[in-house]
């Protein structure tokens, strides 16, 4: 079994509560790419990089979310172990 | 369009890949007069078993970049659940005679050294390339 290494501290989590408020309203939007500030919605982009700009441009360094509104969580696969990368606690 | 010939180690096909904070923070952080962190060349194996790209959370540490999202991933130790992760934002490029350049991608961090490796080149990066795996020849061709 992988060693798990020291939970990173969440800095997300306001803007990740945030985003699952917001989800069934955002539904309409699948596909594209939600950004949160805080408990503030910025807007909706169609690609990542919009998205991520218009970030970096309202919340300069400061911490924000840009998240794929999907109805069903994304999942990325790996056939090997990344080695302890849970900044969180288990999803499912 | 860009070729690359990679060749296969023994820990498999290891590209080299220049990995920067993304334009847009790279952006952020000129106008908040803050130096911009050099890029730093890694060896990504090419690995068709990942469906996202991984970075040596070092990395990630040494580029001063914060997480802007989340990701649920699922490895053999997940068993049958997933686990939430971070995702950073970086830019990704492929040197070589013409460069391939992402200039905003998320990826996850993990710990790779052991492995003998940098991170995961995953194929949310290979989807934009055809591949070529010459077993024979110990090396794989890549043409974006």
């Amino acid at each position: 079994m992988a060693m798990a290494r020291e939970k990173a501290p969440d800095i997300l989590q306001k803007e990740t509560a945030t985003y699952q408020k917001l989800l069934p309203s955002l539904l309409t939007e699948e596909g594209k790419f939600a950004l949160i500030v805080g408990e503030e919605l910025i807007g909706v982009f169609a690609a990542y990089e919009d998205a991520l700009r218009a970030g970096y441009e309202k919340a300069k360094l400061n911490p924000f979310l840009v998240k794929r509104i999907s109805g069903t969580e994304d999942v990325m696969y790996f056939s090997r172990d990344v080695d302890g990368i849970w900044p969180t606690t288990p999803s499912a | 369009m860009a070729h690359y010939a990679v060749r296969i180690a023994p820990q498999g096909p290891l590209l080299v890949v220049l990995v920067g904070v993304s334009a847009p923070r790279k952006q952020a952080l000129i106008t908040a007069g803050q130096p911009v962190p050099q890029p730093v060349m890694m060896q990504l194996l090419i690995d068709t078993g990942a469906s996202g790209t991984a970075i040596d959370a070092g990395v990630i540490g040494q580029l001063g970049i914060q997480p802007t999202g989340t990701m649920n991933i699922r490895t053999p130790s997940t068993t049958t659940g997933t686990h939430t992760c971070s995702t950073y934002d970086v830019e990704l490029t492929i040197a070589g005679p013409l460069t391939k350049h992402f200039p905003a991608h998320p990826v996850i961090d993990g710990v790779f050294a052991p492995q003998g490796i940098h991170g995961l080149l995953g194929r949310d990066i290979l989807k934009e390339c055809r591949m070529t795996y010459g077993g024979p020849d110990g090396v794989v061709f890549l043409s974006f």
